[in-house]
Formats: C-alpha cells, sequence, structure tokens
C-alpha cells in the first residue's frame, strides 16, 4: 500500500514516486476555482471476504470548463473512479468536493440532491428506461427537478439532437446512436454544471461514435460543461483538452497531444 | 422532490410504463383476485340469504317462540320495539263434527300476519293442483285436510263444527310453512282464523294449548330477540331457529358457506401468489429504473414514494376494475341458473364491494411491499456496473411473508382457526417440499452435467442458475393444484354427502293407522300399483310413566320434566332387526322373537336416553290403553332423525308385545304425476290416514340443489385464478428464458433440442408440483373433514399418481406455449429487444 499522502493542493498526484511531475500541472491551478477537487482517494471493497484495493490514494482536480479524459485498460478503476466523482458512491479514505461540495462527507440523498442539481450522466450502455419514450425519458431529470417546462424543454433538446421525428418512440425502436443520443439530449437537458461520460461510444461502430462524440462536444461547448469522459479510446480521448491515465488504480496525467 | 411534484410525477411515471404493457399481468392477478372475492361474495351472501330465507319459510319465521301457557305482552312489545314482524298461532287438540260423523282434529288458529315466512298451500280439488297463498283463511271459514275430508264424509263448501262455532270448509290444506317433521304424531289439521278463537269457548283455563309466536325481520334485530327470549324465557318455552329445527338443511348451508368461504379464500391465495409473483418481477424490472432516477438526483424516498403511490393508484384501479368483473361474473352466473333459483332472490348488497376495494389494497401492498421496498435500497453505482442488484430476497421471505399475511387474512375472513391452521398446515408442507424438492432436482441435474451433450449444456447450467426462480415457480405451481385439489376434493364429497341425505327416491307419503287386518290388502294393494313401499311398522301407543318404579317427574332432572316425550304417548314399535340408519352405542341386539311370559326387551334411542336418564338394565314402566307394562332396556341406539322414514324412540323385541292394540304405518315414494292413486287407496282403505310429505321434501331439495350450483361455480373462480398463477409465475421468467434461448442459439443449438429443453424442464417443473400440490391437499382435507365437516376422511390415492402426470402435462404445454417466442423470434431479435 502507498504511503499516506500530506501533499497539499496537487491536482493530481500518484502517489509512485516516479511520478513526481507536479511541477507540469500546477499551471491549471492558475484557474480559481476547481469545479471538482478529489484528495486521497482510496477505493477498496470486499470480494469473497478479502479486501481488494481499486484505487490508491488518487488526487486530482478539474477546472470549471475541462474536458477531461480518462483513460486505462480495462478493470484499471476507471469507472469506479468516476462513480465516486459523480457521488455514486463513496471512497473508503480521502475527500470529494464536486461544485465547492465535499460529497464525500454527505449521505446518500444529500449527493442526490447535488447530482439532480449538477450533474449529468451518458452511459455506455445507454441506461434509457425501456418504458419511456424518448421524450418521456429526457424530461425525467427535469421532473425530478420539479420543473413545469420539462416536455417542452426535453423537445427542444431533442430538436437540437436531431431526433425530432423519433420523440415518441420507445428506446427499443431506436438504433444504438440514436439511443446515445437520446442519452446525450437527457444530460444536457438540466444544464449541468459537469457531464460524466462513461464509454460513451463504447457500445457503437466507429462513425456512429464519431457523430455521437460530435455532438457530445459540441454540446458541451454551447453549454459550457466540464467534461468528464472516460474511455480507452485514445482517439476520443485525444479530443479533451487533458487526459490522465489510470492504470492499476493509479492516476498519472498525460502530456497533451 | 416535494410531495405534490411526487404525486404528479408517480401517475406520469406510470401511465407511461402502462401504456407499453408493463403493469398487465400484475393487474390481471389483482383484478382476479378482487373479481374472485367480490363475486364469490355476492354470490354466497346473496344465494345464503335466499336459501336462509327459504329454509326459515320451512320454520314460518326467522324465530320462533312456543309456550304451553299464553305468551305474555311483553314478548309482543319487545318484537315490536325491535322492528321485527310478528304473527301468533294456537294449536291445540278438539273434536270436529260434521253430521254424525267426529273425528280428533288439531286445531291451528292463525293470527292475520300468518304466514311471516313462505306460503301456505291449499287446492279445492283433492290431490289436485295446489296453489301458494299469503294468509290463512278469512273468519268464518275453515281449511282442512284432505283426510278431515275422508273421516268426517264431507266435501268442499260443507259445514263442520268446532266447539260453539259452525265453520264453512272453503279449502283443502297442503302445506303448512310451519309444520314440522314430526308428523305420524300429528291429528289431521283444521285451520281458522284467530279471530274466530274466542267464540269457539274450546279454550278454556287449563285446556292443553300450544301456543307459537313467530318474528322476521333483519338479522341483527332478530338476534337481538334471541337474547331477549333467552333471558325471559320461562320454564316450557322454547326458542327455535333454523338450526335446532332443521338439522339436515341448516347442515347443509352451514357446510356449503364454509365451503364457499374456503374456496373464496383459495382463490384469493393464488390471486395472492401471482400478486406476489408479477410483484416480485414488477420490482426487478425496476431496479434499473430506481438506479437511475437515483443517479438523476432523486432520493430514496422520492423513490419509495414514487413506487407507493403507483401501488395505491394500481390498488385503487384493481379494487375497482375487480369489484366490476366481480359483479359482472356474478350477474352471469346468476342469469345462468336463474331456472334453479326462487324468484326472491335479495338483491346485492355492499359489503362484498367495500370488503373489495379494501383487499384490493391489503393484497397489492401486503404482498409488493416487501419487494418494492427493495427499491430504495438499489445503488445509483447499478447504472455503471449493472451487476448491483440489491441483495435478494429469499424466495422464502417473500412466500412466508405473504403466507403469514394471506393466513392473517383467512383468520380475519372465516373467524376459524382451525381452518386457518389447516390451510397453513398444508401450505407450509407445499413450501417445505417445494424447498427440498428443487433442490434435490437441481442437485441431480447439476450432478449429471457432464453427460449431457455439450450443446445444451450452457443452457442447462443457465437453468440451475435459475434455481430461486424455479423454486417459487414450484410453490406457485403447487399451491395452485393444492388449492384446486382441495376445493374439488370437497366439493365432491360434500355434494355426495347432501344427495344421500335426501335420495332422489326418499320416502315422501306416510300411511297410519293401518289395521292388523288391513296389512295384507294393503301389501297386495301397493304391490299391484307398483308403489316402492318400504317395510311396516308396528305401532303401539304407549306412555313412559317410570323408570325403575320410580315415578318420571323424580326421575328425570328438572329442566327435563317437561319434555315432550312425557307429556304425550310415543310411538312404539317392534323389530326382529335394528332399523337401517340405526347404530348400537350400548348394549345387544336380540336375536329372533320372544316368546309369551319373555321378559320384554327395548332398544332406546340414545338422546332421549341420556335426558331421561335412562341406562343399560333399567326398567322402564310404560301405560297403554287401562294396563301399566314394563320392559328391560337392553341397547342403546343412534338414529338418524332427518332420513325421512319413519324413525322410533322405542324398539321392542318382536312378539312381546303381541297383545297390545296395535296399529302400522308405512312410508313409501310416489311421484308427483302418480299421485290420483291415492284416491283410490283412500277409497279401498278409509280408516287409514295419509300424510303427504312431497312439499316439503321438494323444498328441502331444492336448496341443495341450489347448493351444490353454487359450489360448483364457485369451482370456476378458483380455476381462473390457478390460470393467472401460471401466467404470472412464466411471464416473471420470460426475459431470462429469451435470452438463455437466444444465447444457446446463437451457440448452435436447434430449434429441436431446445423445444426438448423446455419440455424437460417445465414438465419436471410440473410434475413436482403436482406431487407438492397432492401433498398438501391431503393434508388440508383430511384436517377439514376431521375438524370442521366431521366427516371419516380416506385419501385419495390415485391423485398421487395421476395429478403429477397431468400437471406434468399441463405445466408442460403452457410452459412450452408461452415460450414460443423463444424459438420463433431470431436470436438476434430477442438479444436486441432485451438489451433496449
Ligand atoms: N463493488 C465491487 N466489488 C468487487 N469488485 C469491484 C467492485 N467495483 C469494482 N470492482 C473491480 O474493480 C476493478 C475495476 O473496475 P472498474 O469497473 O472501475 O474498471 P474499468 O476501468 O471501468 O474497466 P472497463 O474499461 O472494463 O469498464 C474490476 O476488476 C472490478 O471487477
Ligand atoms: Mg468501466
Amino acid at each position: 500500500m502507498s504511503s499516506p499522502s500530506d501533499k497539499p493542493n496537487l491536482h493530481l498526484v500518484n502517489n509512485d514516486d516516479t511520478a513526481q511531475d507536479r511541477n507540469d500541472i500546477s499551471a491549471e491551478s492558475a484557474i480559481s476555482q476547481p469545479i471538482l477537487r478529489i484528495e486521497n482517494v482510496n477505493r477498496i471493497v470486499d470480494v469473497a471476504d478479502e479486501p481488494l484495493q481499486i484505487l490508491y490514494d488518487v488526487c486530482l482536480q478539474v477546472a470549471k470548463g475541462e474536458t477531461l479524459a480518462i483513460v486505462g485498460s480495462s478493470g484499471s478503476g476507471k469507472s469506479t473512479l468516476l462513480g465516486l466523482l459523480a457521488g455514486l458512491d463513496l471512497p473508503t479514505s480521502g475527500s470529494i468536493e464536486l461544485a465547492g461540495e465535499a460529497i464525500s462527507a454527505m449521505d446518500e440523498d444529500a449527493r442526490a440532491f447535488v447530482r439532480a442539481q449538477h450533474v449529468g450522466f451518458v452511459f455506455q450502455s445507454f441506461q434509457l428506461l425501456p418504458n419511456l419514450t424518448a421524450v418521456e425519458n429526457v424530461a425525467l431529470p427535469l421532473e425530478i427537478l420539479g420543473r413545469q417546462d420539462a416536455v417542452a424543454l426535453s423537445k427542444d433538446i431533442l430538436d437540437r439532437v436531431g431526433l425530432s421525428s423519433r420523440q415518441t418512440h420507445y428506446p427499443n425502436q431506436l438504433s444504438g446512436g440514436e439511443q446515445q443520443r437520446v442519452a446525450i439530449a437527457r444530460a444536457f437537458v438540466t444544464q449541468p454544471a459537469v457531464l460524466f461520460a462513461d464509454e460513451p461510444t463504447g457500445n457503437l461502430d466507429k462513425s456512429t461514435g464519431d457523430m455521437v462524440a460530435d455532438l457530445l462536444f459540441e454540446l458541451n461547448a454551447e453549454h459550457d460543461t466540464t467534461l468528464i469522459l472516460v474511455t480507452h479510446d485514445n482517439q476520443l480521448a485525444a479530443r479533451c483538452r487533458r487526459q490522465v491515465g489510470m492504470d492499476s488504480g493509479r492516476l498519472s496525467e498525460k502530456q497533451a497531444g | 422532490m416535494t410531495l405534490s411534484q411526487q404525486l404528479k410525477f408517480a401517475p406520469r411515471l406510470m401511465w407511461r410504463e402502462w401504456k407499453s404493457g408493463e403493469f398487465t399481468v400484475l393487474l390481471l392477478a389483482l383484478i382476479v383476485a378482487i373479481a374472485s372475492h367480490t363475486a364469490i361474495g355476492h354470490f354466497s351472501d346473496r344465494i345464503t340469504r335466499a336459501m336462509a330465507t327459504n329454509a326459515n319459510n320451512l320454520i314460518g319465521g326467522d324465530l320462533v317462540f312456543s309456550s304451553s301457557r299464553p305468551i305474555s305482552e311483553e314478548v309482543t312489545i319487545e318484537a315490536n320495539r325491535l322492528g321485527l314482524r310478528s304473527a301468533n298461532t294456537q294449536r291445540f287438540l278438539t273434536v270436529a263434527s260434521a253430521e254424525d260423523e267426529i273425528l280428533l282434529v288439531s286445531v291451528k288458529s292463525v293470527s292475520a300476519e300468518y304466514p311471516l315466512k313462505g306460503h301456505v298451500k291449499v287446492t279445492e280439488e283433492l290431490f289436485g293442483e295446489d296453489t301458494p297463498l299469503t294468509s290463512g283463511p278469512v273468519p268464518g271459514n275453515v281449511w282442512v285436510e284432505a283426510r278431515v275430508l275422508q273421516s268426517l264424509q264431507i266435501e268442499i263448501g260443507d259445514r263442520i263444527e268446532i266447539g260453539d262455532s259452525n265453520f264453512n270448509v272453503s279449502k283443502i290444506l297442503t302445506y303448512e310453512p310451519d309444520r314440522g317433521n314430526n308428523f305420524y304424531s300429528f291429528n289431521p289439521r283444521v285451520m281458522i282464523a284467530k279471530a274466530d278463537l274466542a267464540a269457539t269457548n274450546v279454550v278454556q283455563p287449563g285446556s292443553r294449548v300450544w301456543y307459537r309466536q313467530m318474528f322476521a325481520g333483519d338479522q341483527l334485530a332478530v338476534d337481538t330477540m334471541l337474547k331477549w327470549l333467552r333471558e325471559n324465557a320461562e320454564p316450557g318455552q322454547r326458542i327455535r331457529n333454523l338450526d335446532e329445527d332443521r338439522p339436515a338443511v341448516s347442515q347443509a348451508l352451514i357446510k356449503a358457506k364454509q365451503y364457499m368461504g374456503l374456496a373464496s379464500l383459495l382463490a384469493l391465495l393464488l390471486a395472492a401468489v401471482a400478486i406476489a409473483n408479477s410483484g416480485r418481477h414488477y420490482s426487478q424490472r425496476h431496479y434499473d429504473t430506481s438506479a437511475l432516477l437515483r443517479c438523476l438526483g432523486a432520493l430514496q424516498n422520492d423513490i419509495l414514494r414514487i413506487y407507493l403511490v403507483q401501488l395505491c393508484l394500481l390498488a385503487f384501479i384493481g379494487g375497482v376494475l375487480g369489484n366490476i368483473a366481480g359483479w359482472a361474473a356474478q350477474a352471469g352466473l346468476f342469469l345462468i341458473i336463474n331456472d334453479l333459483l326462487p324468484n326472491n332472490l335479495p338483491t346485492i348488497s355492499h359489503t362484498p364491494i367495500v370488503s373489495g376495494i379494501i383487499l384490493s389494497f391489503v393484497v397489492l401492498l401486503g404482498f409488493t411491499l416487501p419487494s418494492v421496498l427493495r427499491l430504495k435500497s438499489v445503488s445509483p453505482l447499478r447504472v455503471l456496473r449493472n451487476d448491483l442488484s440489491p441483495y435478494p430476497l429469499s424466495a422464502l421471505l417473500v412466500y412466508g411473508g405473504s403466507t403469514v399475511m394471506v393466513m392473517l387474512l383467512m383468520w380475519f375472513y372465516t373467524g376459524s382457526l382451525t381452518l386457518t391452521l389447516s390451510i397453513l398446515f398444508g401450505s407450509a408442507v407445499v413450501i417445505a417440499i417445494a424447498f427440498v424438492g428443487i433442490r434435490l432436482m437441481f442437485g441431480a441435474i447439476g450432478w449429471c452435467l457432464p453427460s449431457f451433450p455439450l450443446k445444451i449444456r450452457v443452457g442447462i447450467r443457465n437453468f440451475l442458475r435459475r434455481k430461486r426462480e424455479a423454486v417459487s415457480q414450484a410453490m406457485a405451481f403447487g399451491l395452485t393444484i393444492m388449492a384446486m385439489l382441495v376445493v374439488v376434493f370437497l366439493r365432491t364429497e360434500l355434494v355426495t354427502t347432501w344427495q344421500q341425505t335426501i335420495p332422489e327416491d326418499a320416502p315422501n307419503h306416510f300411511v297410519l293407522n293401518l289395521q292388523n287386518d288391513e296389512t295384507e290388502p294393503y301389501t297386495k294393494f301397493v304391490t299391484e300399483q307398483n308403489i316402492r313401499a318400504d317395510q311396516l311398522y308396528p305401532v303401539i301407543r304407549g306412555r313412559l310413566t317410570r323408570v325403575n318404579d320410580k315415578p318420571m317427574v323424580e326421575h328425570v332432572s328438572k329442566e327435563e320434566r317437561r319434555h315432550e316425550s312425557l307429556s304425550r304417548e310415543l310411538n312404539l314399535t317392534w323389530s326382529p332387526d335394528l332399523p337401517p340408519d340405526n347404530k348400537l352405542l350400548a348394549g345387544e341386539w336380540w336375536q329372533g322373537s320372544a316368546n309369551v311370559g319373555d321378559e320384554v326387551l327395548v332398544s332406546v334411542e340414545a338422546r332421549l336416553a341420556e335426558k331421561l336418564a335412562i341406562n343399560l338394565g333399567d326398567r322402564l314402566t310404560f301405560f297403554t290403553g287401562n294396563r301399566d307394562w314394563k320392559a328391560v332396556v337392553t341397547s342403546i341406539r343412534s338414529v338418524k332423525w332427518d332420513n325421512f322414514n319413519p324413525n322410533f324412540y322405542m324398539v321392542f323385541q318382536p312378539g312381546s308385545l303381541v297383545d297390545l292394540p296395535t296399529t302400522w304405518i308405512n312410508s313409501f315414494h310416489l311421484p308427483p304425476e302418480e299421485k290420483k292413486v291415492l284416491v283410490q287407496m283412500l277409497k279401498q282403505f278409509p280408516a287409514i290416514t295419509l300424510v303427504e310429505m312431497d312439499t316439503i321434501l321438494n323444498q328441502v331439495k331444492d336448496i341443495i340443489t341450489q347448493v351444490t350450483i353454487a359450489i360448483e361455480s364457485i369451482l370456476l373462480f378458483v380455476l381462473l385464478a390457478g390460470f393467472v398463477v401460471t401466467l404470472s409465475a412464466i411471464q416473471s421468467s420470460m426475459n431470462d428464458r429469451l435470452r438463455e434461448g437466444a444465447l444457446v442459439r446463437t451457440l448452435g443449438a436447434d430449434r429441436k433440442l431446445l423445444k426438448v429443453n423446455q419440455w424437460s424442464e417445465f414438465a419436471s417443473m410440473g410434475f413436482l408440483s403436482g406431487l407438492i400440490g397432492v401433498a398438501g391437499a391431503e393434508i388440508i382435507v383430511a384436517q377439514l373433514y376431521q375438524r370442521i365437516f366431521e366427516l371419516s376422511y380416506v385419501p385419495t390415492w390415485w391423485a398421487w399418481i395421476i395429478i403429477p402426470m397431468i400437471s406434468a402435462g399441463l405445466v408442460g404445454l403452457a410452459g412450452v406455449y408461452s415460450s414460443r417466442r423463444i424459438l420463433r423470434e431470431p436470436p438476434m431479435q430477442s438479444l436486441r429487444t432485451l438489451r433496449a
């Protein structure tokens, strides 16, 4: 196990002694208020009564409006980290701050509230509700927020993603790319501060994937959203301004390009 | 989300899912549960009320108070206060005369309200068609039984004298609703109006008169009156209601009610299984939804409230639709069997409607809440890791909890702990066997796995993984089969028992007062006329005066001093053999006839013996005509009083009573179209007394027919509920099966192989369920027979073989049929639909 980290104010520290390149990344600290700040996060789960450490002393800061790709091989812990960042799960130790709120110290309902306010999601497996039409799926997060204009807003954004003619279709009547576009519409409809995307193109072929990625980045630019994207597709990762690598639960900054 | 947002969001979400067919099976199960509950509720409520009315007609009121002294004003006042209708009659023996002829008759004077229930039937032609009337004779007129005309040699329109009054004989009385079935001790009946009673001057202080007051009204008032009468009755006054007066009929009614209650409970149990099943399925299908909603920021409480609101809405809709369906079903049922029912059928009452709605909530929430509550604890992380299901409730917990729930319902419903516990025990066995049985079966299959062809091993392994699902399915099927078997077993048993109560050819006519020298010509007459007459019994009249030389008044307890058998002459008989339907309880039956000078031996009916404290070996003293004679009690026997045959308290050894005045009695069955033969019989044997019982018997038979129909139609609901269970059980595993089917097919299994797989899976499931069901049913039925219906129980061995086979066939068929999509759809399409 790594030694306890007491290095303050690092955007990213892999406590591996090999990665002592903090000077490079401190350039980013010029940005005043990080939207996301995590420090020394460890995640240990019990598998068959044996502790299994998935994340090791992960530190990361993400500035508002930044686009960040987390890349790494399968099983390296990317989704686990994403879940923690989005407040879907709690770290075993360490702190996570999202939009100025210390979500790692919150209970589940408080985190849910933060999610509703600030967070959008896009998943590899789309996660559309099969019994709801496209527009109903998009309206869901607005309805959870109790917005009266849910349906109208949803229709607008479905127009924006090019699905105005498929509004009343059920997910199983849509192709994978179309489903993911619905999911992207759903993610942006609440104008979230941070958007988390886990392998958004993982289930799609190359050209469809490219189209979905285009859409994702376009909307991201339009809404000035902070985008945190998990992928093992280097090409997709390269479209982000910043990339970090995940390797067996340890995070390391990658040089752009 | 605020509460009002939740209240708006929940139905919206529900409506969206509804459009896509998500709720169909759950709602269907709920509707069947509520429909069968309300239909059976309405049905049994209306039928039992109708039957009770009919049966009460037999005693002339809901409640009858009889007394040997005039009934005090207070009784009438109390009845009026309670809003009960009442009528009264006075009955006494006196002499009626017409010209030279005189006859000892039983006069009954009736008040203007008589009869309270049912009809008096009269005719104007001897043995002609009779018409029902709802009042007694108008003052100045009498109605008489046919045998009065015979004996007094008069016709309709002639006049007779009773006491100081003179009456016009206006009609022949064929039926009184309140006439007891202790018929052959009756003298012929003459009915007069109460207004005429005083003028006859027959009733004087000290004369023996039986007063009767009958009451009718709503149940509550009747019950209150019953209580009041019990508290205020004096010795010698008797309160009668249906239960005491008509054991055969009221037994049939009670058993029918119990049966209906049981059947509706079983239908409920089945529907509950279906609801629990599809409820579990429903919540499993909503794991993803909940995870996503949570991920999008919904709180745990939001999720809980959303689903609670949905369940309540669903319960309400199910309650209303179920009520409508139930109402329609019973209406249809009544339409079908209309001809068999009395035309005074009561309308529906609101109780089943209200209880149906309440039940809908109780059942739906009770059976789905445990699994829906889990939705709250679905981790939002599930959106990233699909395997993160909340730890599934064990089948034991779901079904155990549901069973407890059903039991509470049952107990509440029936108020019978025995019934409830028998079913609980049967269900427990079903669940235990299902648990162990399935595990063994799975173990065996797993053990044989290496010897299966490689191609289907994947499929089988998948199937083995569905152990939990399989256990609950086998339980569901097992419970279904159990419930249906219980209902079928009991139906068969009850119906046969009832039909035996009054066989088709039960004697419906009785001939009394046949003289010694007439027995031979009489026997010849009935043979010639092809009348199927039973055994002739001798009748000797005698009053029991002493036991072991102690006068009866001293011998018996205070309460029994006024016992009917002491105040009048008994009908005594002799017989070489124990009469049919009698059972020897103590002592020995005699061999052959007695010789002159032998001790007189007598067998005493058990209940009378108990009341009068008569034991084996006691010496009884009887008084006949003008002399005392003695007999020794050598046996005690029980008598089936309701078999409509001549029955006797005292039976003597043949040959011992030869020197006492003897008449003979006989009974026979006569179909209505042959009744004219009676005119001839009376012509040839003018001295006999003929009693017609056919009207009463027909009425009792009608009641039994109605009850039988009611019971058969209730079977229908149970079957329907069973069908829904099957549907829900198969539906709940459909997705898994589709996925597996598609997978195995992609891996190269052909459809024939898949079909074989499906068949063997469903058929073995069906076989096992059949076994489980038979075991449970046998246990329940055995308990019910012994504890509730008081019948002796014989295990139905054939069921153990036949039912599992049938069940294997049916479940196999149903399963394969409803899984045909797996074979029909291209695997790609299945996988695609499932993925979305
Ligand atoms: N709750 C858990 N219980 C047990 N093991 C877990 C749990 N969460 C994650 N893991 C394990 O931790 C490792 C990392 O998982 P994670 O899903 O984060 O990987 P990933 O980088 O997203 O991989 P992929 O690119 O395949 O999605 C995996 O081996 C996974 O099995
Ligand atoms: Mg992942």
